[in-house]
């Protein structure tokens, strides 16, 4: 018995976790021996957390006894996250230890969706799927490989996998998530993201929730509540749902869905009349100019009303005076009201604004922008305000994301692609962000449409996308789809519909190399498979990531290289040689000189940091795991070209040009290349005063207020950020009227509407699938409706309710709650997995098991038993709750936006008390999903008279050569 | 190498306190996860949790996160109740346990005002937040601290104070939770409404919209708490419940033993073996239920090899080893047939009947998560009921013995006295202790929640046997003298199962 009370530790300081000095040997006492005092020794790995797009730093104990994987911990050197994580960072641990995880491939036996398996090699399945792509690429059928990732987790590996391939193959999932967002900040600025710089905010202004989920969870959280505790910034949260975001918010807004860009303009309109912008920024950096000169566009505002005369004058004063006009009617009465919102909020929120000026950090992401139709104007009139109070680039403004990421050259980078894949980018969306990913199945549906190989990657479109049973349909459907392999760690609801389900490794157990706009500063991070690299430093031999992992679970990077050299064994392809060593000509590259030489030659400052700790460039990140390449990028717009440079430079149309750029050393995705006539390639613009600067990479170069791509590509009535505030402005913008907009919804009819978006500090997607301790805080997604409405309805909590979308329905328990606002509901994506076996197709920590009935067009799914014990591991034979949720993606129609392509998840709803329904029985009418599909088809314009397929400029993953992007029938 | 290994040594051992800074924290969940895995805690309990509160009417409404866990107690009520130092509390302020020797008694769950204490599935010992102590030796900071994004979970050392923590410390509206128990916490809360401190203020309005409340008999104490605020499962079953009656039918008698020995002539010979056939019985019975309720019984030897005197379980343990040795006594006296040692033996045995149906009064008083038990009438109301079922018990003897009805006509008064008292105590419970918040809710749950039933047993059990008493001395019947005392045994059976359970039934946490 050892209960005797321990030496106090000497001094009482406390450190968060090991000196970096000590991770090659670190002993801890046994938490489950304590207090006995029994030691165990670790080597410490850093790598980085999967389970988000945060990229968190993490630290794994490597037991030294066992070779396996203690605990992870934070990583303290991480630039972003700090040493710090949230609920998902330590639950990989769970995930890791998942007994129900796949442990070797498997190929399907019998039909596809039968859910018969057969275990397979690598060999055989390597071999059959080069056979295949190889067979693509030598009939030139360059569109019928598809890679289609969720959140990649990497910068530009795998992009360079497809384009060596030479495929117009990627397809994302970013339509699903922030396709609206994107364009929305596009348009302004080119650069499609932004990072609200919270360290240094004055002022901090979210239409998102980042204090408790998504880009960048942690790193944000941390940021903004620093900001905030330190009394510096204040908080506003515009949602119409009580986030936890908006719980800690000094300000919450919750107004009507689809109506936030009306608030925004209210305040942007505060800010002209009261004269509280910053003149000489927006002076300096928008396209005034241009849309001054723009007579014939001026002519047609006038004409539909929104200005009463064409400025005589083109000065600055002019455009003034046209912002006033434009704005004018965003008064914060019309405002309040349109949104349903307290004017005195409003107004004190519009105060807070112009007082905070370039210390203003906004941000929105999914949210509204995500929800609605014309979802990317809310983004567009977020940034507005950034571009009235200067806050764009500044010290606590909002910087584009391309500033604060670092993307390093690789050894080889293949020339673009030559192909256009019209499946993925078809001729409706022409500025859709990206792929039109989730319209897959609509837009494969003819039988000589055909993906010979399809693979899915951390993305499960049956259960994450809208119109699930498109989906079983469309890769049940052996014509259409001719080889699915699914790359996953575990079972998900589209895995049981593949042909190869192919183990690959969990945060802790491969490599990636990522940067991420968290902060102003850029940096790169280093994902590792942790065991791997313990056992290299006991001075093992290892070569390959298989064999380090549980059973035979491989990673994503190494069975890259392996296909590549099997697709094209002989090099006659001109594949292979991207994939051979720098290091060793003609040998197989292998993962470890793959990353060596990125970080010996292109990473600026790490051979250099690397030399000082007296460590190779590959030894000091595996070492540290993370680097950061600078800091402090504000104003980067405001930078002088290099002199060199600007006289060597050819100048026209307030531009410079040149025939030889300067090598690029960022290889983040930027918007361009511009060229000239000439095929000269822009280099920065010559600003107000005369001086070159680099400027934004739009087509003016500066931040487009009027976006003469918008005008030109079949949208003029939004080419200037835009709001219709009258029902015959709405009838004349439809395009930017939201599906849920309250003149949609018959409130005495028993319509309501549905917010199906929002996230669980918890869970993220499928990813978390196996992190039981996740799943033990949250395994339901109940209904949550205001007291009123749950009262016109006539249930209480825990009651069914049965919702009814445009195609079908589901039904759920209710959660009464004071939390949001009245005539809206809301249920979380975050739950509702099922699977079709009692023993595999999804998490069984907390799947329903389902059987699914289909009739013709009609489809139905009916829940056979919920999560509970099942025969794994010690916690699994304690699993407690009884419930997964429910699947609503399901009953969801897809909503393309006519512009971005996003699809507009807000779902107009009836709501009924279910008294003779079934808990998470779900019901679907296929024809009418594909009469909705045909309905918002109908509203997205292909302009006629451009040869483009779409504006090269424009940001697009694997960007084509520019011959690819030509129309192939031209107009 | 140790990690403290270099600093300079203390002079003062430190005193850790932890600070809950409810402004920062996020409800994000990352407290509650680091800890599961640096401790390896199994599914259905945790050592630390956010509870998300819900406060207002939109749009005027928010939600608070309230970091519940052991509050580090310089006065740990956990620690003075266990009978094996179990439960500790170290030099250095940390309240720590040992598991390998923990007997699985439950008194601590019940002693913890914060239910912060559960009977872990894996180890079956009682287990909680121990701030990482096996981290702090290393110098590290607890799993909860490091992990959190957003800093809001601050220690330190007491006497040492960092900027940091004076900060904290200073501030005049830092909490800790229920000061009135005297437990004096090394957890404070800072900022907040401080709504989520109460579970009774939240425990109907806490948000279910993440998980669903915990069913059936799986779920322990932590795991309660991620229901909706329902009933805390009761550390305490049945069998403690039972145990009260049994130890009561075993020292009843004897509570009796002057009106026996001084004013009664009744032929001994005839009820001293029965009588202490039921005492052996009955002490049989409670160091059964006693033994068979531990989560480890076969380490129930450890009370007596290493006790820990302060505990009145081990105190308990030893009023029944004399109660024991008293009733042996007796039978032998009995057996022998010599009255003079049958008389030592009996008064002999009338403080250690005292005793032993008294005692638990002092153990429930060290449960501070049981505010109903704190009554200061509970010594009284226990030996009180002792007495009457002794007088009950004897009027069944003495039916078996058939003797005369003037012998039996006091011991009727006594049962008669013995249950109105009884019952004006049982009154009383609901006017004293009503201007208490857990108490009420207690009396709440056995008026009009799952435990009425019991209590109309037992309050209406005693009001029959009043009534019986009456019928019977009025008209010298003495079978309705039989059927009351048969009554009032039972319905203080039914009465102690409702009392027992109710002072569990309170949210805590």
């Amino acid at each position: 018995m050892t209960n005797e009370p321990a030496p106090p530790p000497r001094g009482g300081a406390l450190r968060a976790g090991p000196e970096l000095a000590d991770w090659k040997h670190w002993t801890e006492w046994d938490a489950r021996a304590w207090p006995e005092r029994k030691e165990r020794a670790y080597q410490l790995v850093p790598t980085v957390c999967f389970n988000c797009e945060a990229a968190c730093g993490l630290v794994a104990f490597v037991d030294k006894s066992t070779g396996a994987i203690a605990k992870l911990e934070g990583h303290p050197l991480h630039p972003a996250s700090r040493g710090r994580n949230c609920a998902k960072g330590p639950a990989t641990l769970a995930q890791v230890q998942n007994p129900d995880r796949i442990l070797y491939p498997l190929r399907r036996v019998g039909p596809r969706g039968s859910g018969r398996w057969e275990r397979v090699t690598w060999e055989a399945a390597l071999d059959d799927l080069a056979a295949r792509i190889r067979e693509e690429l030598l009939a030139g059928r360059r569109d019928r490989v598809v890679y289609h990732v969720g959140r990649p987790g990497e910068d530009l590996y795998t992009e360079r996998v497809l384009a060596a391939w030479g495929v117009d193959g990627h397809n994302s999932h970013t339509n699903v998530c922030s396709a609206a967002a994107r364009a929305g900040y596009a348009f302004w600025m080119g650069m499609d993201r932004p990072m609200p710089d919270h360290e240094r905010a004055r002022f901090m202004l979210m239409l998102s929730s980042h204090l408790e989920a998504g880009h960048y969870f942690n790193p944000q959280a941390q940021r903004i509540i620093d900001a905030q505790a330190s009394g510096r910034a204040k908080l506003c949260v515009i949602d119409t749902r009580l986030s936890n975001s908006a719980a800690k918010a000094d300000y919450w807004l919750a107004p009507w869905p689809g109506t936030e860009a009306a608030l925004l303009l209210a305040i942007a309109s505060f800010l002209i009349r009261e004269d509280l912008c910053d003149w000489e920024f927006v002076r300096r950096w928008t396209n005034w100019r241009q849309l001054l000169g723009e007579q014939a566009y001026l002519a047609t505002l006038r004409k539909s009303g929104r200005i009463r005369t064409i400025p005589a004058a083109d000065d600055f004063d002019a455009f003034k005076s046209l912002l006033a006009e434009l704005y004018a009617p965003y008064t914060f009465a019309a405002a309040a009201e349109e949104c349903r919102v307290e004017e005195e909020t409003l107004k004190a929120v519009a105060q807070e604004v112009a007082a905070a000026g370039s210390g203003l950090a906004t941000h929105v992401w999914r949210n509204a922008a995500a929800g609605n139709r014309g979802g990317w104007m809310v983004a567009r009139c977020l940034f507005f305000l950034n571009v009235l109070t200067g806050s764009v680039g500044s010290e606590g403004g909002t910087l584009p994301n391309q500033w604060t990421k670092f993307v390093p050259q690789p050894h080889s980078m293949p020339a673009p692609v030559q192909t256009w894949n019209e499946i993925l980018w078809p001729a409706a969306w022409p500025l859709a962000h990206f792929e039109l990913s989730f319209l897959l199945p609509h837009l494969l549906r003819s039988p000589d449409q055909r993906i010979g190989v399809y693979f899915t990657r951390v993305y499960n479109p049956v259960w994450t996308n809208p119109d699930g049973f498109a989906w079983i349909d469309l890769l049940s459907d052996e014509r259409r789809i001719g080889l699915h392999a699914a790359l996953t760690p575990v079972w998900s609801e589209s895995a049981q519909y593949a042909d190869y389900v192919l183990p690959m490794g969990l945060g802790p157990e491969r490599h990636d190399l990522h940067s991420y706009e968290t902060h102003a500063a850029q940096w790169v991070g280093f994902r590792q498979p942790v065991q791997r690299v313990a056992r290299a430093d006991r001075g093992e031999a290892v070569d390959s990531t298989l064999g380090s992992n549980a059973g035979e679970v491989w990673e994503e990077n190494e069975f890259w290289i392996e296909l590549s050299w099997r697709i094209d064994p002989d090099g006659a392809l001109g594949i292979r040689r991207h994939f051979e060593s720098p290091y060793r000509p003609g040998a197989r590259i292998t993962i470890e000189e793959y990353y060596r030489w990125i970080f010996e030659h292109s990473v600026p400052g790490l051979p250099e940091a690397a030399d000082a700790v007296d460590a190779s460039p590959l030894q000091f990140m595996r070492e540290r795991g993370a680097f950061e390449v600078t800091r402090e990028v504000y104003r980067l717009h405001e930078q002088p070209v290099d002199a060199a440079l600007v006289a060597a430079a050819t100048r026209h149309d307030g531009a410079l040009w040149t025939e030889q750029p300067p090598p690029k050393v960022n290889f983040a995705p930027i918007p361009g290349p511009f060229r000239d006539a000439e095929k000269r390639i822009r280099i920065g613009i010559v600003d107000e005063s005369g001086s070159a600067v680099q400027g934004f990479p739009t087509p003016s170069g500066k931040l487009e207020f009027f976006s003469a791509t918008l005008r030109d590509w079949g949208w003029p009535e939004f080419a200037i950020p835009f709001y219709p505030l009258t029902p015959q402005q709405r009838e004349e913008a439809s395009a930017c009227v939201s599906q849920v907009h309250p003149s949609q919804i018959d409130i005495a009819s028993n319509e309501y509407v549905l917010l199906p978006t929002f996230r669980l500090p918890t869970l993220i997607h499928s990813r978390t699938n196996g992190a039981k301790w996740l799943h033990e805080l949250a395994h339901i997604n109940p209904v949550w409706i205001h007291p009123q409405d749950a009262a016109r309805v006539g249930v209480t909590s825990g009651e069914l309710v049965r919702v009814e979308t445009a195609i079908g329905s589901f039904v759920d328990r209710c959660w009464v709650t004071e939390a949001l606002r009245p005539g809206v509901v809301a249920c979380s994506h975050h739950l509702g997995r099922w699977r079709l076996q009692e023993e595999h197709g999804s998490d069984r920590w907390n799947s329903a098991l389902v059987a699914i009935e289909q009739e013709e067009s009609s489809w139905r799914m009916r829940r056979r038993h919920g999560a509970g014990p099942f025969q794994g591991d010690r916690d699994s034979a304690r699993i407690w709750w009884s419930d997964g949720g429910v699947h609503q993606n399901l009953t969801f129609p897809v909503q393309p936006d006519p512009i971005s392509g996003q699809h507009c998840w807000h779902q107009k709803v009836r709501l009924q008390r279910a008294t003779e329904d079934e808990y998470g029985e779900i019901a679907v009418d296929q024809e009418a999903a594909r009469r909705v599909y045909d309905d918002w088809l109908a509203l997205a314009r292909s302009p006629t008279d451009q040869r483009e397929r779409r504006p090269y400029w424009l940001l697009r993953p694997l960007k084509p050569h520019p011959d690819a992007y030509r129309q192939s029938t031209p107009p | 190498m140790a990690a403290t290994e270099g600093l300079a040594p203390a002079a003062d051992p430190p005193t850790w306190v932890k600070i809950i800074d409810q402004q920062r924290c996020i409800g994000c969940h990352a407290c509650s996860v680091a800890c599961k895995a640096e401790n390896d805690v199994p599914l259905g309990v945790h050592r630390t949790f956010v509870k998300e509160v819900e406060v207002g009417r939109f749009p005027e409404v928010t939600r608070t996160f309230q970091v519940t866990r052991c509050n580090q107690c310089a006065d740990a009520p956990c620690t003075s109740v266990c009978p094996t130092r179990a439960m500790y509390r170290r030099p250095d302020g940390i309240v720590d346990f040992d598991r390998a020797i923990c007997i699985g008694c439950k008194a601590c769950l019940n002693a913890c005002p914060y239910d912060a204490i559960y009977i872990d599935p894996v180890s079956q010992s009682a287990e909680k937040c121990n701030f990482c102590a096996h981290r702090i030796d290393r110098g590290l900071e607890p799993a909860c601290v490091s992990v959190c994004p957003t800093e809001a979970i601050i220690v330190g050392d007491r006497r040492r104070p960092s900027p940091a923590l004076d900060r904290y410390l200073g501030e005049p509206d830092l909490r800790v939770r229920k000061p009135e128990r005297g437990t004096h916490p090394n957890l404070f809360y800072s900022g907040g409404n401080g709504r989520g401190l109460d579970p009774l203020i939240t425990g109907i309005a806490r948000p279910r919209a993440a998980t669903e409340r915990p069913i059936g008999a799986t779920v322990t104490q932590a795991a309660a708490i991620m229901g909706d605020g329902g009933a805390r499962a009761a550390p305490w079953g049945w069998r403690i419940s039972a145990y009260t009656w049994t130890k009561a039918v075993a020292a009843g008698p004897f509570l009796l033993w002057p009106f026996l020995a001084l004013g009664m002539a009744l032929e001994r010979q005839a009820w001293t073996l029965p009588l202490a056939a039921i005492a052996a019985t009955g002490l049989a019975l409670t160091v059964a239920l006693l033994v068979t309720d531990l989560t480890h019984p076969k380490r129930s030897y450890l009370m007596l090899l290493q006790p820990h005197w302060r505990s009145w379980l081990v105190r308990g343990g030893v009023a029944l080893l004399l109660a024991s040795a008293g009733v042996g006594l007796f039978l032998i006296a009995g057996l022998v047939g010599s009255s003079t040692f049958l008389t030592v033996a009996g008064w002999l045995l009338l403080p250690l009947a005292l005793g032993l149906a008294g005692y638990t009064a002092f153990l429930f008083r060290d449960s501070k998560g049981c505010q109903l038990w704190q009554s200061p009438l509970l010594p009284l109301h226990l030996l009180v009921q002792a007495a009457v079922i002794g007088a009950a018990v004897l009027v069944l003897v003495e039916s078996a013995a058939q003797l005369p009805w003037s012998d039996l006509r006091a011991l009727v008064g006594i049962l008669l006295a013995g249950s109105v008292l009884h019952t004006a105590l049982i009154a009383s419970e609901f006017v004293l202790s009503s201007h208490q918040a857990e108490s009420r809710s207690a009396l709440q749950t056995l008026r009009q929640g799952r435990l009425r039933g019991w209590l109309w047993l037992g309050s209406g059990g005693a009001a029959a046997g009043i009534g019986l008493a009456v019928v019977s001395l009025s008209i010298a019947e003495p079978v309705a003298a039989y059927a009351a005392a048969a009554v009032v045994i039972a319905a203080i059976g039914a009465y102690e199962h409702a009392h027992v359970q109710a002072g569990q039934s309170v949210p805590l946490a």
